[in-house]
């Protein structure tokens, strides 16, 4: 996931593809939205910036060059979430004169950059999934969650949804090669 | 050896099989390389689930990658398939266990967890799809909460998209505009409830194995009401724009929320009627967004004849009537693109010309005007449209047009746009809203337009019995006109006497009557004593003293109704408006002086005024139905039953004629909650049973399965009570099936049902009370949620009538749930929530006072 699907942001470019704009918006809104929040925004500020991020992707992918290096547009999209970010986090200083903001700041917490990467691997593996649940069958998934979700064993998953141990892990394998094609489309499909 | 099984491929992968069995399996998979395939695969899903269970574990408290669903959701539904994954819910198919019918559930994707915007977001797409109820568009069953999902249940429309349905059934070109001609009726039905979409697309219409289309999701809408919800300042999100470029109007696109209206709509109809037609989008957006965004404010849609050759003028006007750049060149409605395809389907011409008329006429006041005078009426033009101007500019007189004063011309434009010829069209508020808020932006210094604006705003709420608003409109027009001409001139008059009405009508008297004395004082002082204008503001004085209720008055009063109506018989003669306006008011004063008059005279006086207004051509006074209402009432109040049923039969067909049968419903409303303050019980009752009765023949075109029992209780309701022996009304089936039909999500219900308790509380009906209080406590819980003010005013209600009964016990969890709301809702200082309190409180006495 340290690339950025050229063919997704190509095709966001080409402002006729609608389902583009979509799948775009429900990767990039939570991970911006979760940055935000990271770096100690609440949340109604953290849906501010990340929709002021969203304007200026909407405005500035066009003339955004994609190819020039590999994962260009993950940090080109970390500076302009960080620098909104800052621009937030002073006007409330500004509001507020509060210097725990400042002192929070320098918490030995991870950095920025670590919470951006951390947040990017997360939301992409988070959609990746949710795309694999609409391509299974609901049975399956069930058992796939309380496995992933609520932890439990494969005898317990057997119980709740009467299933045989092979019907378990058959549906596992279903579920996680769903979402290996998603993040394989979503991460290289270069073409 | 057979291939071995997964699960013990998985043990032997986590080294749980024991060391022979691990032997056993090692052995195997040298020899079979489907097995080695699987324990690769198995090997490296393993690093793929610790990563996703890590993804899913650090943000537990943003998302599961799915809301749970849970309690009374699954009790109610039985979920089958998810059908779509969206960037704001899921949603499923489902059963609906009581009813076995098939539904689609919308679920908030975070549940819970969602922010505060999206929680607002759903709920009001939820309260504005819940009030749309038309056989195009998708019915909202029932909707609620539990712990974790927010959720509604609404119509499943087994069917195509829009455009797919067009692409593969082969419909001809009369199908298709048949077709779009009825997508088009729903969106004049949601504009004329105060919706507007803002989002139509294919992908929103679905059409149904007969043909039907549904519109649905309205996510986007925004309501236009007044009685909407508080906005959120930044509702728009650019992902949700960001979707729709084709099918987004040029205003849409540039951002500017105020500037989208019915308008917007308008365009995104042509669009897709465009496609529909021609198989071919309008624009070819296959650029980059900035150089889409140029292309749809910019550029004209390719000509629809380079696709279809054949296609006809009146049917090319009207696609590019409809893709105008500028709204103010669309078609001003969705009715007028409706009736215009309607005509076109029946082969008549259409009504569209290939530009808008108001578009000409201000291109061509542009070229003639004097810089500032005219700007505002070029302004006003585009947004009212002047019969005046209309008759000039085809006299092609424009040296006079430009000569005209701007004062003048404001005056004749206003008048062609008066709520009286409007009937209170809503729609058409929200135009001049807008228009207030244009001109105070736009042109800072034409106070007079801007006074002239808020005055007309004013009015018409006035008209709609919405004095909150229209006392804010009227008090801005009072303050612009006094900046220009100082606080006596005879504009400020004007307004002032509609104001102190207004505040009359909110039991403001002290200020009423002080606004009245000031508006006759400024108006005496300026004109002769014998001029209309002077009669005007005595009759509006006498009104404010007449409605203050002090005795002591009413002579004073009887003086200036009886000077004003010398004096208009005296301009006017008869038959007049202002002459019958002014009988009826003393017709009514005569009935408060009941003892002194004498019974046969205060008939004689509403005859006489009734006769005036049935005198004037066609019928054309609002104040003939109020006067209608005030005989009716003391009609009934002599026990003259029959003769009042008449009164009101007249009535409602004068105001249906007035109205339309739209704004009927919610004039009766209004007028029997003014009966009821006046305490005439049989006269308000009578006016609720129209009301409901045309409430369900709303239904019987959409709900055939229904007809019979629609028509049935419709018409028992109609009748006039003097035929049927009396006996109780049948509002408690009426609001039964109305909450059947649609599917206990309407919290109008409540409303109503609330608002009709407060006859049968006043007539005593204790009985009848509580049931039709436990009927709207039904409807609630399941509805809206628990937050609705309608809720807790029915249970603080339903308190009461328990506690009058003897049964304290049984009130105090009710009002306990509505304290506990009042609170959740932070309203503890509103009227409502000091009611609950007090109920509270005295419930709380009765049940500790017991041994």
């Amino acid at each position: 996931m340290s690339t950025t699907r050229p063919t997704l942001l190509s095709r966001v470019r080409d402002s006729g593809d609608a389902r583009a704009w979509e799948e775009f918006y429900a990767i990039y809104a939570p991970i911006l939205f979760r940055f935000s929040r990271s770096q100690g925004l609440p949340s109604d500020e953290a849906e501010e910036v990340r929709d002021q991020c969203l304007e200026v992707l909407a405005r500035k992918i066009p003339s955004f060059d994609y190819d020039r290096q590999k994962g260009a547009f993950k940090s080109w999209l970390f500076r302009i979430a960080r620098g909104k970010v800052i621009d937030q986090l002073r006007r409330r200083r500004e509001e507020r004169a509060d210097t725990q903001e400042l002192l929070a700041l320098a918490d030995p917490r991870p950095t920025p950059e670590e919470e951006w990467e951390r947040n990017w691997h997360d939301e992409h593996l988070k959609y990746a999934l949710e795309q694999a649940r609409l391509e299974v069958s609901e049975r399956s998934y069930r058992a796939f969650s309380l496995l992933l979700v609520h932890d439990q064993t494969v005898p317990q998953v057997c119980e709740a949804l009467e299933m045989n141990p092979n019907q378990v892990y058959k549906s596992k394998m279903r579920v996680l090669d769903r979402v290996r094609q998603v993040l394989k489309r979503l991460e290289e499909n270069k073409g | 050896m057979s291939c071995q099984p997964v699960d013990r491929l998985q043990e032997f992968v986590s080294g749980e099989l024991a060391a022979k069995e691990q032997g056993t399996v090692k052995k195997h998979l040298t020899n079979c390389p489907r097995c080695r395939e699987t324990v690769e695969t198995l090997e490296s899903d393993e690093n793929l689930f610790d990563a996703l269970k890590n993804a899913v574990r650090r943000s537990p408290s943003l998302d599961t990658p799915h809301p749970p669903l849970e309690g009374e959701l699954l009790k109610q539904f039985r979920i089958e398939n998810t059908i779509h994954y969206g960037g704001q819910g899921v949603v499923y198919t489902a059963t609906q266990q009581d009813t076995g019918r098939k539904v689609a559930i919308k679920v908030l994707l975070r549940g819970r967890r969602a922010t505060a915007r999206e929680r607002f977001r759903f709920e009001r797409e939820i309260d504005i799809a819940t009030r749309l109820r038309h056989p195009n568009i998708v019915t909202i069953y029932d909707s609620g909460s539990t712990e974790q999902n927010l959720y509604y249940a609404m119509e499943y429309i087994e069917g195509k998209r829009l455009d797919e349905h067009v692409q593969t059934q082969g419909l001809n070109l009369r199908d298709k505009l048949a077709l779009l001609h009825k997508v088009t009726c729903a969106v004049v039905y949601a504009h004329r409830h105060g919706v507007i979409h803002r989002d139509l697309k294919p992908g929103n219409i679905l059409v149904d194995k007969k043909g039907e289309p549904h519109v649905l999701d309205f996510g986007v809408a925004k309501a236009f009401r007044e009685d909407d919800p508080p906005r959120h300042p930044r509702i728009t999100h650019t992902g949700e724009f960001m979707g729709t470029l084709m099918y987004a109007s040029p205003e849409q696109i540039s951002g500017d929320p105020e500037g989208v209206d019915v308008r917007s709509d308008v365009y995104s109809l042509g669009v897709l009627l465009y496609e529909t037609v021609t198989g071919h989008p309008p624009y070819n957006l296959t650029g980059d967004v900035a150089s889409s965004l140029r292309t749809i404010t910019e550029t004209l849609p390719a000509d629809p004849r380079t696709h279809l050759p054949a296609l006809s003028d009146d049917l090319h006007t009207i696609l590019m009537r409809s893709l105008q750049k500028e709204p103010e060149r669309r078609y001003a409605s969705s009715e007028a693109l409706a009736e215009d395809l309607e005509r076109h389907l029946a082969g008549e011409p259409i009504e569209a010309t290939a530009d808008s008329s108001w578009y000409l006429i201000r291109k061509m006041l542009r070229r003639h005007r004097t810089p500032v005078a005219l700007s505002g009426v070029a302004l006003l033009l585009v947004l009212f449209g002047s019969l005046l101007l209309l008759r000039l500019w085809q006299e092609r007189d424009a040296e006079r047009v430009a000569r005209l004063k701007t004062h003048q011309v404001f005056q004749d434009l206003l008048a062609s746009a008066s709520p009286e010829r409007m009937g209170g069209n809503v729609t058409l508020l929200s135009v001049y809203e807008q228009a207030a808020e244009r001109i105070e932006r736009d042109l800072p210094d034409e106070v007079d337009a801007q006074a002239a604006v808020r005055y007309t705003i004013g009015e018409t709420y006035f008209r709609l019995f919405q004095m909150t608003q229209a006392e804010s409109h009227l008090r801005q027009a009072v303050a612009h006109y006094e900046t220009t001409h100082g606080d006596s001139h005879l504009e400020v008059a004007r307004c002032k006497n509609l104001l102190g009405l207004v505040l009359t009508s909110r039991k403001e008297h002290e200020e009423a009557i002080a606004t009245q004395r000031e508006a006759l004082r400024i108006r005496s002082q300026d004109l002769s004593s014998d001029d209309p204008l002077v009669a005007e503001s005595q009759r509006c004085l006498g009104l404010a003293l007449q409605y203050s209720g002090d005795p002591e008055d009413l002579e004073e009063v009887r003086g200036l109704y009886d000077q004003a109506l010398a004096k208009f018989l005296r301009h006017h003669g008869e038959p007049h408006m202002e002459v019958s306006r002014t009988r009826h008011r003393i017709a009514r004063l005569a009935a408060t002086m009941y003892s002194e008059q004498g019974a046969q005279a205060v008939d004689n006086l509403f005859q006489k005024a009734l006769q005036g207004y049935r005198l004037l051509p066609d019928h054309q006074d609002p104040r003939a139905v109020e006067c209608l209402s005030d005989y009716a009432s003391l009609l009934e109040s002599q026990a003259r039953i029959a003769d009042a049923d008449d009164i009101l039969e007249e009535l409602v067909a004068t105001a249906e004629r007035l109205y339309g049968s739209q704004q009927l419903d919610q004039l009766l409303w209004s007028l029997a909650s003014l009966q009821l303050g006046r305490n005439h019980l049989v006269a308000a009752e009578q006016l609720y049973r129209v009301a409901v009765a045309l409430r369900l023949e709303e239904w019987i075109d959409m709900r055939p399965d229904h007809q019979k029992e629609l028509e049935d209780l419709a018409q028992s309701l109609k009748r006039p009570s003097s035929v049927v022996p009396r006996k109780a009304p049948p509002f408690l089936e009426a609001f039964a099936l109305l909450r059947e039909l649609m599917g206990n999500g309407s919290y109008e219900i409540l409303r109503d049902l609330i608002q009709l308790t407060e006859v049968t509380r006043a007539k005593g009906q204790v009985d009848q009370t509580e049931r039709l209080l436990r009927e709207g406590l039904e409807i609630q819980c399941r509805a809206l949620g628990r937050n609705c003010n309608y809720r807790v005013q029915a249970l603080q209600l339903l308190g009461e009538v328990l506690m009058k009964t003897g049964r304290a016990n049984e009130a105090l969890s009710g009002l306990e749930e509505a304290m506990a709301t009042v609170i959740r809702v932070n309203r503890q200082e509103s009227s409502l929530g000091s009611q609950v309190k007090q109920s509270l409180w005295a419930c709380k006495k009765l049940v500790e006072g017991r041994p």
